[in-house]
């Protein structure tokens, strides 16, 4: 095993390096870079001098002209007379250190920007996450010892309905029927909580909060009822088909045994592996989720950013979601060989 | 002893689809309605099909006429509704065929009673949206696009995957090695987001679009059917045909190929299902296709802002309910009949 | 010697539901299994041997099989009444079964050691520790050295040889009456055939009582071990005798083709191996009456449209032919 870890993190840094190499690609094609921030700020604070007329927007489209060689001077200040490649490692050391330069909406590190949603996002991600895996899996496994059955014809209309709607649609429809306007107001319209949160007792709080988690949970875990559950289901009937299930059963060991000891255990080896992405989960928080549901997190703060040109923020959540994509599959692959026995010992 | 011609295994295969009930007739429903929205243009529009004018015949649906052709004084396009209904009134010679659903995606229906957004009626079965378009047309329109969009996608990926997918499967080692470290960088960029800033960028147009989500996608085909060729190439009939002087082109396309595409062709549907929610994510977020293009999500979008419209929100989720569902019908029956698992019990 | 009765099976018949048919895999099959006899059942693939022997257990993958009809008495009760309870009780304790791939019928997930004691703590009530030291005990006599050490490790760390002695020792733990081996020693190497039967018959010895039924489609190996044989094609008996007689002089012309087949090393002449011509039928779609007509050198007209019955054509000598 030892040697099949160090394989595996050996292979890492070139992984590491083309991410980070991409990344920066993208920043520099992108309009907006760090450069032409600095000359639109610059543009900007002549405007407000009263210099000249500005053009339409932040966009840098002003008619102002900046000489030559002021030109020359910033690019020489921050680097940009630098070749590229020093240029890469001086952002990378950036990184490391967490600087990952300033939001343009914001005025403050990016960094602090994303920092202040990441709470919310993992605070759905992981109920979210933990209440897929809670109900999902047994499910699925109850539909594999009662496959055929009415109870499993049933589920399976759930199965499609997770296969056949994305889960922001699920919610955004729950939001219709359910979150006022023409229909029942159950539920609010969005948000983490009320706006008059801290007036409430500690009951109230509690209950107003978790008044507004149901539907957003509910719309995570869509998507899970038809993969998770399917996979749980098919992965268990495919174990109960092989043939040390034979020999189990030959032994004289009870179905109980068979099924919860023997042939879960194996079919619980891919399913287990999916954990390790429960980190990119909790942190990328969806898009889609949070925009329908107005939640203030890193999914809803990349949403606006890229609408709002902030691209120091952009570039900043890019890649953090690559490198947890990144970190996500290798804890995957460390809980597939500490769970195998015939790859821990190999 | 019974006689029974050998029939192929794709045409047995074939014939087990069309014995799935539920994922055969969804095949043909879908199919059909495909076809049928490609008529669209003559079945909802604004533009009359035929108008007979003094004597001479016009086809509008066609060629542009402008309203002064047809003696309307207007600027621009003829009314063909309101001609329609001026010729009715004349009572002479003069008439003209209007498709059933005479509303355009496009057009901005703002003489009706009441504010945009409408709530459905019976010339309106759908409502309008905000900007007073008619959902139903919009919807039906949406239809075509969307899955249009699915199938284009999907040739894309199968092609990529095809051909990227069997030499890595079949070539192997360090050709294998290096390009998929470079998959995994690829793999580790997240896949809306990376669209999204791509998209805010470029702002594609329909077949940009299909580039994009390409290029981004093609990672998942490729993988899969790379593992397929991985697993065949180690079996029998490979080395045999190898060891009678196949090229490697043969092997591939003619051995391998056949029987590596059968999971691959029962993932196809689940993968269309794929697509099509991708585009409406991205029309929802507004980073799809461009407006003014009817595009379910930017329906949805539209409803989300207007809650109290529910009719906005709840056809265009209801169509892609209905679509993806028929889809994911398809899906299970195409597996049944060319992946078929056979689970056995003991006890 | 054969003691008493300890299995009879009665018109046994297993169906399994396909989509092009049903194939009647095993279709009224009648033998006896006396104590402490080894009792051979040969034939080649699709005769129905292993859906017999898996009958018995009743361990047929519910869909597509299904045990159709018949009897099977042990030790004088009808295992096919039997409730699942009952006959999770007899399965491992008084009849036990190995199986033909050693590779994969090992949980992978699981030490062996813990797979051998859990037979024991299943049908027997002793501490976790006395079932420990008994299964280090079965492990040391089938032949695995260090074998204390080895209870720690996983079956992928096992060659197949290895496997298939855990398997062995797993299914004689409670000391069995009955132990069904089907085709054991198959997937092995020859020379680890050899050391498998020979382990075999040395576990016999030491289990005094135990009836062995050994599956295989190895004449070699029936000749060396098995006292009775019999042999089956197309899911039925079609001849049954004491070990010697069947090889000295086989009745059915099936039997004497498959001797005829056998190539032999001290041949003078070397001729060309005589070959049953034909292929074996599918099950799906048996010839109507003899199954073995659409192959047979010697039929006769009745052979194709009526199946002889299996009658006791000499003392102890069973077949199922027209011609006897």
């Amino acid at each position: 095993m030892t040697s099949y870890f160090i394989r595996r993190f050996l292979l890492i840094i070139p992984t590491f390096i083309g991410i980070t190499l991409l990344c920066f690609t993208i920043m520099q094609i992108v309009p907006g870079g760090p450069l032409e921030q600095e000359i639109m700020k610059l543009r900007m604070g002549l405007a407000a001098r009263g210099e000249t007329a500005v053009g339409a927007g932040g966009t840098g489209t002003g008619a102002i002209e900046i000489p030559q060689e002021a030109m020359e001077e910033m690019k020489r200040f921050y680097g940009f007379d630098k070749p590229i490649h020093i240029r890469y490692f001086r952002w990378i050391y950036n990184l490391a250190q967490l600087d990952l330069g300033n939001s343009y909406v914001f005025a403050e590190p990016v960094w602090r920007v994303i920092f202040q949603r990441f709470p919310i996002s993992v605070y759905f991600g992981l109920i979210g996450f933990i209440l897929a895996y809670s109900v999902c899996v047994p499910l699925g496994v109850f539909k594999a010892i009662r496959h055929g059955s009415p109870f499993d014809f049933l589920s399976s209309f759930l199965v499609f309905l997770g296969y056949s709607v994305p889960g922001w649609a699920v919610g955004a429809i729950l939001l219709v029927l359910l979150g006022g306007g023409s229909f029942l107001n159950v539920f609010p319209l969005g948000g983490f909580r009320s706006e008059y949160w801290e007036n409430l007792s500690i009951i109230g709080r509690i209950w107003d909060q978790v008044w507004h988690t149901i539907l957003p949970v509910l719309a995570y875990m869509v998507g899970s009822f038809a993969t998770l559950t399917v996979l749980t289901k098919n992965s268990l009937m495919e174990n109960l088909g092989q043939d040390y299930v034979r020999t189990a059963f030959a032994k004289g060991l009870s179905e109980k045994r068979v099924i919860f000891v023997h042939a879960l255990r194996n079919s619980l080896i891919p399913i287990a592996t999916g954990l390790g992405h429960l980190l990119s989960l909790i942190m990328a928080g969806s898009y889609l989720i949070e925009y329908t549901f107005n939640i203030n997190g890193m999914g809803l703060l990349g949403f606006t950013s890229i609408v709002k040109r902030d691209y120091p923020v952009v570039l900043g959540l890019l890649v953090i979601n690559s490198l947890l994509l990144l970190t996500g599959n290798i804890i995957s692959d460390i809980f597939y060989a500490l769970i195998d026995p015939r790859i821990r010992f190999k | 002893m019974s006689n029974e011609v050998s029939v192929s295994i794709f045409r047995k295969r074939l014939r087990k689809f069309k014995s799935l009930k539920r994922g055969y007739y969804s095949f043909l429903f879908l199919v059909t309605l495909y076809l049928i929205s490609f008529l669209c243009p003559l079945l909802m529009n604004n533009k009359a099909l035929i108008v007979r004018y003094n004597g001479t015949t016009y086809f509008p649906v066609f060629k542009y006429y402008p309203g002064k052709e047809f003696g309307q004084e207007i600027y621009g396009e003829a009314n063909y509704r309101q001609l329609k209904d001026a010729f009715k009134q004349e009572g002479g010679n003069n008439w003209v065929l209007m498709p059933p659903y005479p509303y355009s995606p496009y057009e901005h229906l703002l003489d009706l009673p009441g504010q945009p957004p409408h709530t459905p009626s019976a010339a309106h079965w759908f409502g309008t949206d905000t900007s007073g378009r008619d959902v139903f047309v919009r919807l039906a329109y949406g239809f075509t696009i969307s899955i249009s969009f699915a199938l284009v996608v999907l040739l894309v990926d199968y092609a990529i995957g095809i051909i990227v997918g069997s030499m890595l499967g079949y070539f192997g080692g360090k050709f294998d090695i290096i390009v998929q470290r470079f998959v995994e960088i690829w793999m580790a960029m997240p896949f809306l987001y990376t669209i999204m800033i791509v998209s805010s960028i470029i702002k594609p147009n329909f077949f940009l679009l299909v580039f994009v989500l390409g290029l981004f996608g093609w990672m998942g085909m490729t993988f899969y059917i790379r593992g397929e060729f991985y697993r065949e190439k180690a079996k029998d009939y490979v080395s045999a045909a190898i060891s009678i002087g196949s090229n490697d082109r043969t092997v591939i396309f003619k051995h391998i190929l056949p029987n590596a595409l059968t999971p691959v062709i029962s993932f196809g549907p689940f993968a269309v299902v794929g697509y099509i929610g991708a585009l409406v994510s991205l029309d929802y977020l507004g980073f799809g296709l461009p407006p003014p293009t009817p595009s379910w999500g930017q329906m949805v979008q539209q409803g989300m802002q207007n809650i109290f419209d529910w009719w906005l929100v709840f056809f265009p989720l209801g169509a892609l309910f209905v679509t993806l569902l028929l889809v994911v019908f398809i899906g299970e029956a195409v597996r049944e009949a060319f992946d078929p698992k056979v689970f056995s019990r003991l006890r | 010697m054969p003691g008493n009765k300890l299995v009879e099976v009665k018109g046994l018949k297993t169906y399994f539901d396909t989509e092009a048919g049903v194939a009647k895999a095993v279709d009224g099959v009648d033998f006896d299994v006396f104590e402490e006899e080894i009792l051979g059942i040969v034939g080649e693939s699709g005769s129905g041997k292993s859906v017999t022997a898996l009958s018995i257990t009743r361990l047929i993958p519910s869909p597509p099989g299904r045990i159709v009809g018949g009897e099977i008495f042990f030790k004088g009760r009808d295992l096919l009444k039997f409730t699942y309870d009952e006959l999770h009780d007899i399965r491992g304790r008084e009849i036990s079964m190995i199986f033909q791939e050693p590779m994969t019928s090992l949980n992978p997930v699981f030490t062996i050691g813990m797979q051998l004691r859990e037979v024991i703590i299943q049908h027997e009530k002793v501490s976790k520790d006395e079932a420990q030291r008994r299964s280090i005990e079965l492990l040391e006599s089938v032949g695995i050295p260090d074998s204390r050490k080895r209870m720690k490790d996983y079956p992928h760390q096992f060659s197949g040889g290895m496997r298939q002695r855990v398997m062995i020792a797993m299914s004689l733990a409670c000391n069995p009456s009955l132990l069904i081996a089907d085709e054991p020693t198959t997937a092995l190497d020859v020379t680890i055939q050899a050391q498998i039967i020979e382990l075999m018959l040395a576990m016999k010895q030491r289990h005094t009582g135990a009836a062995i039924i050994l599956i295989t489609h190895d004449l070699a190996v029936i000749a060396e071990t098995c006292q009775r044989v019999i042999v089956m094609y197309g899911g039925k008996i079609q001849e049954a005798a004491d070990v010697g007689p069947l090889f000295e002089k086989p009745l059915h012309p099936y039997t004497q083709g498959l001797m005829g087949s056998i190539p032999n090393p001290e041949q003078e002449v070397k001729g060309r191996l005589k070959a049953i011509r034909g292929m074996v039928p599918s099950i799906i779609d048996l010839p109507l009456g003899c199954k073995f007509c659409t192959r047979c050198d010697v039929k006769l007209a009745i052979c194709e449209t009526v199946e002889p019955e299996l009658r006791e054509v000499q003392t102890g000598r069973w077949a199922r032919c027209h011609l006897l």
